[in-house]
């Protein structure tokens, strides 16, 4: 076994699953909220000291050979297939792991101001625990199962978390189609899965760990299915089910509807980790991307598709969390463009800076719903900047990050991301690209004008909040201004030992620079200007028709419904509840079983009908047959 | 010459019989029952067998027939009578008694070679009677008793209620 | 005229007694078909072997039928008086 043994690793794990179980079973009676909460961080809190210890031993290892690996206990032997339940750690494991545990420790800390007073507080910080042990599997696993064991796992929690206040019937359905949408994407995810399995199997090679897949990932070449070579299906597939995960075009629907969730849930899981999980699979499966330039190209398009088409939704949304969400969707779709470009690398860097700053905005977003108590609606804000004065300034922080500002973390991520798009020989989705990038800037500064700025629309009087609320956010505002700065090399070269950090920018990658930047300037004056009443109208005014399109979300969840869920439920309803289950099943077999030993029953009687005569001629007929017998 | 009056009247009393299960009237049943029985009768005159052909008279077409002729008689539900109505069953009745029949004659087959004890002898009443009360005295007195039982029996069923 | 005829002989007027039986509808004929059925076990019993022996089995059967007789028609008479019927298939009490 290759790596060092490092028995830490499931010290990692264990804490956040203590946590679950101490809040979720003992949580309500015993503990109370004020422990409740600060067990729940606790939890998490010693979970990043470990991750971060076993970070500095990870360091003190040669760079060739940073790999950490611990096997908790052979969890599938069937046959010549085995598969352990074990874990590793790696440099790209390792910042995944820190960024799950540092962001969610904050939103810990951040949820125990947010959540005050909520009937189910236990039960949110055991769900919410439960849920960072789920995505540490997840980044910590050492093969594809158990990875999916975690993909499956922040699933189950996103359902949970989504549909938290279950009373209402909505916020339950939001849960329901997250899981649901959730699970179609899987299915893809196993089919990948399957097949991998299948054709490494068929090849004699034991184990599916990720360094015995790097290895014999050149044994794919020889498949092909319907015409198409066995790594691009498997690999098409595979990212069939992140875009499930990662809400990215077609399976992005359920994030939106996902905001009914509480704010910190939709800080941590659909910005800052699970929705990363797609980005992750592919970072770590790059060797079998490598080997599918088709399904590169794939990724690289839906990203680039998936960028510019949430943007564009969220320019016009006036839920405050919608805004969010969509731009959660858009900033997803750069990273996958990254991915699709060959920049592994580029897209993790995106992912740690669009934890921060995507973080610091839906924490400030909650900021300002918790002050106004409870309003979304961007139009009856305004005005915050005076009655929020902390929430304002860490905010625009974010703000200024996700616009791309120069020297501030986002514009460092972005522009990577970009310039690599371009090296890659796409033009045109370097276009698409920077469009977005000035949308990303217009529909932010949007939100912050509308939210802070400009003069109070809103009732009553906003407070701001409590210090458990704002410290978290002032953390996530100091990494997302400075870290990327400070990532901007150390990231790249302790993920990739051979990679040669290149001091100053060639000409060309300036001019990229300028042009990104440009986007980003304009975007922001433009929604100065747009966001004044008279030309906001005179713009919607303008184009009606556009401006409808992009509110109602392009009309995508009514397409779905129709195409999709209306045959379902006519099948399900017409097919088979009347057909096989009211039909055949109770008809047939159940009831026709009954029936049928009723009706043998009866017949049967009909031999004891009292009658002598019958009897005698049974007797009879017996007689004879056994004279035939015997004779 | 024996052999040729067994025959005939063995003939006679299968007629009879045959006779009997296409009769509707009761009383001509009954007299045809009475022919087969004579018809036995005479078989075992013809066997040698006179004291069983004479108690064969006495009892079985003396004494069961008169009780016949009395159910028939007493009862007038014994009148109105019809076969069974499903045919099925007479199809099945009438197999199984051809089955029977065809079995035990097979059975019998063996008795083909057997060679029959020669002659009729004389059994006079004298060996019968040694027969009955010497070697076969008790079963003898034990019919009596189920003679005896009989009668309570029947007396018991048949008699009305008589409120004392 | 060997024991294998006298055999064949009883067997058949058994065999003829016993469709009767098994074919009659009335519960008087059924029992006249039962004597018939007796008499001719009777026959067969003093046919195949003319010794004292099966003579005095066959006086005993003899006593046994007039009994046996006897105590029929006074159930029949009996059955007659409950059930005002003597057709068999009338007579379902047993029924179940």
């Amino acid at each position: 076994m290759e790596g060092n043994y490092y028995p830490l690793l499931k010290w990692i794990l264990a804490a956040p699953l203590a946590g679950f179980l101490l809040n979720g079973f003992f949580g309500k009676k015993f503990l109370g909220e004020k422990a409740g909460g600060i067990a729940g961080s606790l939890a998490i809190l010693v979970s990043f000291i470990f991750a971060a210890l076993s970070f500095s031993d990870l360091l003190n290892l040669p760079p060739e050979n940073r790999l950490l690996r611990d096997t908790l206990f052979n969890w599938i032997s069937a046959g010549t297939f085995t598969v352990d339940a074990a874990f590793r750690f790696d440099p790209l494991s390792a910042v995944m792991a820190l960024i799950v545990t540092g962001v969610s420790f904050l939103i810990h800390v951040y949820s125990t101001g947010y959540m005050k007073g909520d009937a189910g507080y236990n039960r949110y910080f055991a769900y919410l625990n439960l849920f960072v042990f789920f995505m540490l599997t997840l980044v910590l696993a050492d093969n594809p199962l158990v990875m999916f064991v975690g993909w499956e796992g922040v699933g189950l929690c996103s359902y949970l978390l989504i549909g938290f206040w279950y009373e209402d019937p909505e916020k339950a359905t939001a849960g329901k189609k997250a899981f649901i949408t959730n699970r179609v994407g899987d299915a893809g995810f196993l089919l990948g899965l399957m097949l991998l399995s299948g054709i490494l199997a068929a090849n004699n090679v034991i184990g599916m760990d990720f360094e015995t897949l790097k290895a014999s990932a050149s044994l794919l070449s020889g498949y092909s299915f319907f015409g198409v070579g066995a790594a691009t299906l498997i690999c098409l597939l595979l990212f069939f089910g992140a875009t499930g995960k990662s809400a990215q075009f077609p399976l992005y629907v359920w994030l939106p509807d996902a905001m009914a969730g509480p704010t910190p849930v939709s800080a941590l899981i659909h910005a800052a980790t699970m929705v990363t999980a797609g980005v992750y699979m592919l970072a770590r499966l790059s060797f079998l991307y490598e080997l599918a330039p088709r399904a590169l190209e794939v990724v690289l398009l839906v990203g680039c598709f998936t960028a510019f088409f949430a943007a564009v939704i969220g320019l016009v949304q006036k839920d405050i969390k919608k805004v969010l969400a969509y731009s959660t969707v858009s900033q997803l779709g750069y990273m996958f463009m990254a991915a699709g470009a060959g920049a592994y690398a580029a897209s993790v860097f995106h992912l740690a800076t669009h934890a921060f700053f995507k973080a610091l905005l839906f924490l400030g977003a909650g900021s300002v719903i918790h002050g106004m108590s409870g309003e979304q609606d961007l139009s009856k804000m305004g005005g915050l900047k005076k009655e929020m004065p902390v929430t304002f300034l860490l905010v625009a922080a974010g703000w200024l990050a996700i616009a791309g500002v120069p020297g501030l973390s986002g514009f460092y991520s972005k522009d990577l991301i970009l310039e690599k798009v371009f090296e890659h020989g796409g033009g045109f989705v370097w276009g698409v690209g920077v469009l977005t990038a000035g949308l990303t800037a217009f529909y932010t500064t949007r939100l912050f004008v509308l939210a802070f700025l400009r003069s109070k629309r809103g009732h009553g009087h906003a407070h701001e909040s409590p210090l458990s609320m704002t410290l978290p956010m002032a953390a996530l505002a100091l990494l997302a201004v400075g870290g990327g700065f400070f990532l901007k090399e150390r990231l790249f070269v302790f993920l990739d030992p051979s990679f040669v950090p290149v001091h100053g920018h060639t000409p060309q990658a300036l001019r990229l620079m300028m042009v990104s930047v440009a986007a980003g300037v304009s975007g922001i004056v433009t929604a100065f200007f747009l966001t004044l009443p008279g030309p906001a109208a005179a713009m919607k005014a303008a184009l009606p028709r556009a401006h409808a399109l992009a509110f109602n979300k392009f009309y995508v969840d009514e397409l779905y419904a129709l195409l999709l869920l209306k045959p379902l439920r006519y099948a399900a309803d017409k097919v088979l509840y009347a057909l096989v289950d009211a039909g055949l099943i109770d008809g047939l077999l159940v009831n026709g079983a009954a029936k049928a030993s009723y009706s043998a029953g009866k017949a049967l009687a009909r031999a004891q009908n009292g009658r002598l005569d019958i009897y005698a001629l049974i007797f009879a007929l017996g007689v004879a047959a056994m004279l035939l017998w015997i004779i | 010459m024996i052999a040729a009056a067994v025959y005939a009247l063995g003939a006679l009393a299968a007629l009879a019989t045959l006779l009997m299960l296409f009769q509707r009237n009761p009383v001509k049943a009954a007299m045809l029952m009475l022919t087969a029985l004579l018809a036995t009768a005479g078989i075992y005159l013809a066997l040698s067998a006179q004291l069983l052909a004479a108690l064969q008279i006495i009892l079985y077409a003396g004494a069961i027939m008169t009780l016949f002729i009395v159910a028939l008689t007493v009862l007038p539900q014994a009148w109105r009578d019809h076969p069974a109505r499903a045919p099925f069953i007479k199809v099945l009745g009438l197999a199984a008694a051809a089955v029977i029949l065809t079995e035990l004659v097979q059975a019998a087959a063996a008795l083909k070679t057997a060679v029959r004890p020669t002659g009729f002898s004389e059994t006079g009443a004298l060996a019968l009677a040694q027969q009955l009360f010497g070697r076969f005295a008790f079963q003898f007195e034990l019919l009596s008793l189920v003679i005896l039982a009989s009668i309570v029996g029947a007396v018991a069923l048949a008699a009305k209620r008589r409120d004392a | 005229m060997s024991a294998y005829n006298l055999a064949a002989l009883s067997f058949l007027l058994f065999a003829l007694a016993a469709a009767g039986f098994l074919t009659c509808g009335s519960l008087v004929r059924m029992l006249m078909f039962l004597e018939l059925m007796l008499n001719a076990a009777n026959l067969a019993l003093v046919a195949l072997n003319p010794q004292p022996a099966s003579q005095a089995y066959a006086v005993m059967l003899f006593a046994i039928a007039a009994a046996e007789a006897g105590v029929g028609l006074a159930i029949l008479i009996t059955l007659a008086a409950n059930f005002k019927t003597l057709q068999a298939e009338n007579i379902k009490e047993l029924k179940g």
